[in-house]
């Protein structure tokens, strides 16, 4: 009985910790006397949520902003999940570039911005830049730690029944990193999600970056935190389907012999 | 056994040693010759640490050897092959893939059409017992369902010789027990050439057509032992107790106590 009464309430949780935060965002806003913050209210957010939602505004700036991430992290992944497993094959190459990786993820990619649009002129080819050097790294690093989990009597049985280099590569060490893959994946979701909104804060005219700055300077404050929440709900909407999809991709490996 | 047929594996004058990472040389196995008739099944018997695995693994093709050669068929085998699959004692299993997609491995490799792959995989899950559990997931089942996957894996690509290495020896006893009446029922409807090995000498007992018994490292054939009596055997009938004791002796002379005695 009482197992069961926390288990129901343990599963809408989530949700009353944001109404908590919701809440105690209203008396943030109650409780300062500034004329602007008194835009930024829950009763005035919501409702321009419900506008941009209800006009097919939204979409008209989700979809460019997701085509970025898109492009950038399939790029990022075409790039970099050859180069981790080569990299976590070959002690070598490991030695030689993990070093000079980890220096160069430590650089916010937002620092390459002068460069990439000095090289790639304005547009959308500097924001896939800027994403996919945010998102290549935990990709290529993941991946070369996951060929560490391919243990060396698989490959052994593999030939054993006849497999050639190809067979192993498709048979066993895909399979095999695939979760470390997949770990990759998810965190550079994340980061390029997090990138993209001040790189679409340059040179273009869509998206949800653009349309904070775009917001501010139409002085519709409201609309700019709603864009603000939208930002924020996409990107968690996105990180739970990339958990789901290792969940449902690996459903193994809750029994994985250890 | 016709004695005039040749032999499905003859091993000649086999010797292999290692180097540590000290840079020591480590002579494992000092040489060795015997013989596999087509059909037999040889077991071959030795304490722990003597260099069982590392004669699989030459008779297979994992390793070369230092001298000698191993010839199937009277001719040098120069790869290793689908037609002479290696049981490991661990098993050997994908853990990304289902039971049924374990066994469908070596079909994939052969590019078997689907329904024939169905057909196989079908016949080998009900021989072997793992009805039911096709779509489990290695890690989801027993120590000795894993046994009878890594044999049906093997039996999939229907080759010539099955190498066994300790194949039951991390099983419990009664388990273990099933297990090789299995495999004799199994291999009695699907003729196979074995080799297996084992530190166990009932084990030794109950399977073999013919014992090779090693000594410890580095390592010789000490005594070759045919059990004249019919399978299946009675574990607690004169005979088998008489034949028991007398391998026991060898060892213990030859192994200074390294021997292992199963229940
Ligand atoms: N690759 C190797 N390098 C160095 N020593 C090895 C190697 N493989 C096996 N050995 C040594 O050879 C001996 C026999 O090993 P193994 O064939 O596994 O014995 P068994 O299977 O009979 O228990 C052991 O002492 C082991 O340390
Ligand atoms: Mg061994």
């Amino acid at each position: 009985m009482k197992s069961e009464r926390v288990r129901f309430s343990g599963r809408f949780l989530p949700l009353w910790g944001f109404i908590i935060f919701l809440i105690l965002w209203e008396l943030a806003t109650l409780m300062v006397k500034n004329p602007l913050l008194s835009n930024l209210r829950v009763e005035k957010v919501f409702p321009e949520l419900w506008r941009l939602m209800v006009t097919g505004g939204l979409w008209k700036q989700v979809l460019p902003s997701l085509k970025r991430v898109g492009v950038a992290l399939l790029v990022a992944s075409l790039g970099g999940i050859p180069m981790g497993i080569l990299i976590g094959y070959y002690r070598v190459l490991e030695q030689l570039s993990l070093a000079t990786f980890q220096f160069l993820r430590m650089i916010s990619p937002l620092a390459w911005m002068p460069l990439a649009i000095m090289f790639l002129g304005i547009g959308d080819k500097p924001i896939y830049f800027l994403v996919f050097m945010g998102a290549i790294w935990p990709i290529i690093i993941n991946t070369s730690h996951g060929v560490g989990r391919v243990e060396k009597d698989w490959i052994k049985i593999a030939k054993n029944f006849g497999a050639m280099d190809w067979d192993i590569l498709k048979k066993i060490i895909i399979p095999a990193i695939l979760p470390d893959m997949l770990t990759g994946l998810r965190v550079a979701v994340g980061i390029s999600w997090i990138i993209l909104v001040p790189a679409e804060m340059l040179g273009v005219t869509s998206g949800l970056g653009y349309q904070i700055l775009d917001a501010r300077d139409r002085f519709a404050y409201s609309e700019m935190v709603a864009w603000i929440l939208i930002i924020g709900a996409i990107g968690y909407l996105l990180d739970v389907s990339l958990r789901k999809l290792r969940g449902r991709v690996l459903g193994y490996e809750k029994f994985e012999i250890t | 056994m016709k004695n005039s047929k040749l032999p499905k594996i003859i091993v000649r004058n086999l010797g292999k040693s290692f180097l540590t990472p000290r840079g020591e040389r480590v002579e494992v196995i000092k040489e060795i010759s015997f013989e596999v008739q087509e059909g037999e099944f040889l077991v071959i018997l030795g304490p722990s640490g003597c260099g069982k695995t590392t004669l699989l693994n030459l008779l297979v093709g994992f390793e070369k050897p230092d001298r000698g050669e191993v010839l199937i068929d009277g001719e040098r085998a120069k790869e290793v092959s689908p037609e002479r699959i290696l049981l490991w004692q661990f098993f050997g299993l994908f853990p990304w893939r289902t039971i049924w997609e374990n066994i469908e491995f070596g079909l994939e490799l052969k590019r078997v059409p689907q329904a024939e792959r169905e057909k196989i995989i079908s016949e080998l899950v009900r021989i072997t017992g793992l009805r039911g559990f096709e779509n489990r997931y290695p890690g989801e089942i027993s120590g000795g369902m894993q046994q009878r996957v890594s044999l049906a894996r093997a039996l999939a690509v229907d080759p010539e010789v099955l190498f066994m290495d300790e194949p039951f020896g991390s099983l419990d006893a009664s388990m273990r027990k099933v297990l090789e009446d299995e495999l004799l029922r199994i291999l009695s409807r699907k003729k196979k050439t074995v080799v297996f090995v084992t530190h166990n000498v009932e084990e030794a007992l109950y399977l073999a057509d013919r014992i090779i018994i090693l000594s410890s490292r580095p390592t010789r054939i000490v005594k070759e032992i045919v059990p004249s009596f019919s399978k299946p055997r009675d574990e607690i009938s004169d005979e088998f107790l008489k034949l028991k004791n007398e391998i026991v002796k060898i060892l213990r002379t030859e192994t200074q106590f390294l021997y292992t005695v199963g229940l």
